[in-house]
């Protein structure tokens, strides 16, 4: 049987990789493979580490204090932990100019979703109305990929923008403040609906709240920012593990790819690859290749293979993401009620604000502050520091956070190109992204809509405390090659068929004609497993 | 030289202590303080003519008066970045992390009673800056100080 080789080891890849394992494939996986370090102490909580670590200050802040957020400085109100650095380290020489795009990519063993909040969420028929595919021929493959990687959750009236699949385990346990949350939104729940379009309902995520196989389930440590001790909280790296344990797989780590090579019939024949620390690049033979480096990595790929084939290519159009708006909040009756460091870190509720017509839905996950570090927050309120610890400290268990998504559609001026620009010899990828216009006003409205329903919930808003996330800060990048049945250049068929290499098949989210609200990860997986099993 | 520096450090670190929690720092504490300087000294260089008024004004005035003036007026001053990096020591290690974790109120309404106080505080803070730095800080220009 032929080989197949991956590029990328990210959430799409991996579970590509091991559909084809199990048909009995022979699979080689190239990948640069950066990896992290095993967690300290699994078993404490975050207060049990601060008092028992023997540097709990070097845990926390890093080294290099790269776990600091400093005011003035250009990050968010949240850097990411040392723990999680390697998910965003980049080989040596891999640049990429941007335009109105913050971008992140990843080259760690499990790419980006190695720094998830595991949130899943499925597509409906109405996400897909753009896809060459429906809802039914998708669904199998939700179930199969939650047996994989365990999903709790349950149905409620958020089943109206996602829908319920198969194989998923009861939900976590809420913490005090999503539960008091969730049962003042049970007694607004009309006025919610009817009024607002707003509806409310437990998060589903790829967190076991009972154990499955060699993995425990979750132990509310509140560590999952910092890297789940347990490994409750799913990643790729545990399928990537799995997929080792096949005899037909080949792991080759190490490996930065930068280009394919194409033969004179136009097919793929090899992929250029050096070391992540530099030297010189070397031809590694290939019968078919699946791009699954994420968007752009995968862009970068493609652009590069046909710049060194043709001397120049035409620019990806349609990139998308999610743009995000956070809002903090108060929940003014749990003022001074001590916090539960007992409890799961990420978001346990959600909410969809409908806006339109379904598909444009805006997609909030709540989370309750449990663990989150304290200084990001403190420096960040309109008050000298002594002043906000004592604010900080009374209101901890009463403050929480709605990340707002909003989806996102292909557009000609969103795109993805080489410039060559100070590179002759090596261009660098060049990405650019245009907002639509009166997206400002789309936000302002949803936000202000937000706002009345925290009312509701007995929660407020801080005045000036919602910040509008840059254009690639959510990570849920897609639409560069997408799927069409129409055989046009620079896109995919239905199965995800490369229109212009028939050897090539790209299976991340460069495919996606269309980005819903929601986050995209258990998409990319399940299509990642429906093309391997249909297509091959 | 480096010992005075060294020196230097741990005394601010002592104040900014005193001022953030109310007591003295130990010496974890004050060891990741200076350690810190070391390892990422551009972060906490003076950027600007008047970053070194508030350096100078932190010597002088009471800790409160330049902190809420920076927070207003230059929140990324190098004085407010060496508070927010002392305070993330002291969140991360023991026994300090209470001060961040613990309320000290029991109902929302001791604390408006208890924020009261703070907030009357704060605004003479902002007074006293308000009146205070703009000439300090014509003095240092017209002086080169």
């Amino acid at each position: 049987m032929k080989r197949v080789t991956i590029v990328g080891s990210g959430a799409s890849g991996v579970h590509f990789a091991l559909s084809l394992l199990r048909k009995g494939y022979t699979v080689q996986m190239v990948d640069a493979g950066y990896t992290g370090t095993a967690p300290l102490a699994p078993d404490s909580r975050i207060p049990d580490l601060k008092r028992e670590l023997a540097d709990p200050v070097e845990y926390f802040l890093g080294e290099e204090l790269s776990g600091l957020t400093l005011p003035g400085g250009e990050g968010e109100y949240y850097g990411f932990p040392p723990q999680k650095q390697y998910v965003f380290r980049h080989p040596d020489g891999v640049a990429t100019r941007t335009r109105g795009f913050e971008p992140l990519s990843s080259f760690a063993a499990g790419g980006l979703a190695q720094a998830w909040t595991a949130g899943v969420f499925p597509f409906n028929e109405a996400d897909l109305e753009d896809f060459p595919l429906s809802y039914d021929e998708l669904a199998p493959y939700y179930g199969e990929v939650a047996e994989r990687i365990g999903v709790s959750g349950m149905a409620d009236d958020l089943e109206r923008f996602m829908p319920v699949h198969e194989h998923m385990m009861e939900p976590l346990e809420l913490d005090g403040h999503s539960r008091a949350l969730l049962e003042r939104y049970e007694s607004n729940r009309e006025v919610l609906n009817t009024r607002y379009g707003c509806y409310v309902g437990r998060a589903r995520v790829a967190t076991l709240s009972h154990a499955q196989g060699d993995r425990e389930a979750c132990g509310y440590l509140g560590r999952c920012m910092w890297g789940c001790p347990t490994e409750s909280l799913y990643t790729p790296s545990l399928t990537l593990r799995e997929c080792e344990q096949y005899k037909g797989f080949e792991y080759l780590p190490d490996r930065y790819v930068q280009a394919f090579e194409l033969d004179e019939a136009r097919r793929v024949r090899s992929l250029l690859v050096r070391s992540p620390d530099g030297g010189e690049l070397e031809p590694l033979p290939v019968d078919t290749l699946a791009l699954a480096a994420g968007t752009l990595s995968s862009a970068r790929i493609y652009l590069a293979s046909m710049w060194r084939h043709d001397g120049g290519c035409e620019d990806l159009d349609g990139l998308m993401d999610n743009r995000q708006v956070l809002v903090p909040f108060v929940h003014v009756g749990r003022i001074g009620v001590p916090y539960e460091p007992r409890a799961y870190q990420y978001h346990q509720l959600l909410l969809g604000l409908e806006t339109g017509p379904l598909r444009e839905y805006v997609h909030g996950q709540i989370t309750t502050l449990t663990t989150a570090e304290a200084h990001p927050i403190l420096q960040s309120m309109p008050l000298d520091l002594r002043t906000a610890t004592f604010v900080f400290r009374n209101v901890r268990a009463a403050l929480g956070l709605v990340n707002l998504n909003f989806h996102d559609h292909r557009r000609p001026d969103c795109r993805v190109g080489l410039s060559t620009e100070g590179h002759e010899a090596d261009p660098v990828l060049e990405v650019r992204y245009e907002p639509e216009p009166g997206e400002g006003k789309r936000l302002k409205g949803a936000v202000k809509r937000l706002r009345r329903v925290l009312r509701r919930l007995g929660c407020v808003v801080a005045p000036g405390a919602v910040h509008t996330r840059p254009m690639g800060a959510s990570v849920h990048y897609a639409g560069t090659l997408p799927m069409s049945v129409r055989p046009e250049p620079r896109t995919v068929s239905p199965l995800c068929r490369s229109h212009d290499f028939d050897n090539l098949y790209v299976v991340d989210g460069s495919t996606f004609p269309f980005l819903p609200a929601k986050n995209v990860t258990f998409t990319l997986m399940a299509n990642a497993a429906r093309v391997a099993d249909r297509a091959f | 030289m480096k010992s005075v520096r060294s020196a230097e450090l741990r005394a601010e670190c002592e104040r900014m202590c005193r001022y953030l929690i109310g007591g003295a720092p130990r010496s974890y504490v004050v060891e990741h303080y200076v350690r810190g300087h070391a390892v990422r000294p551009e972060w906490f260089a003076p950027r600007s003519a008047f970053d070194h008024t508030l350096e100078v004004a932190a010597r002088v005035l009471p800790l409160r008066v330049v902190d809420a003036c920076s927070r207003f007026a230059a929140s990324g001053s190098v004085v407010r970045r060496k508070l927010v990096f002392l305070l993330a020591i002291l969140e991360n290690s023991s026994p300090t992390c209470d001060a961040y974790e613990t309320p000290d109120v029991s109902r929302p309404s001791e604390f408006y009673l208890r924020l009261i106080p703070r907030g009357i505080l704060l605004l003479g803070a902002l007074l006293v800056g308000a009146v205070v730095l703009p000439p300090l800080h014509l003095l240092r220009r017209v002086t080169g100080g």
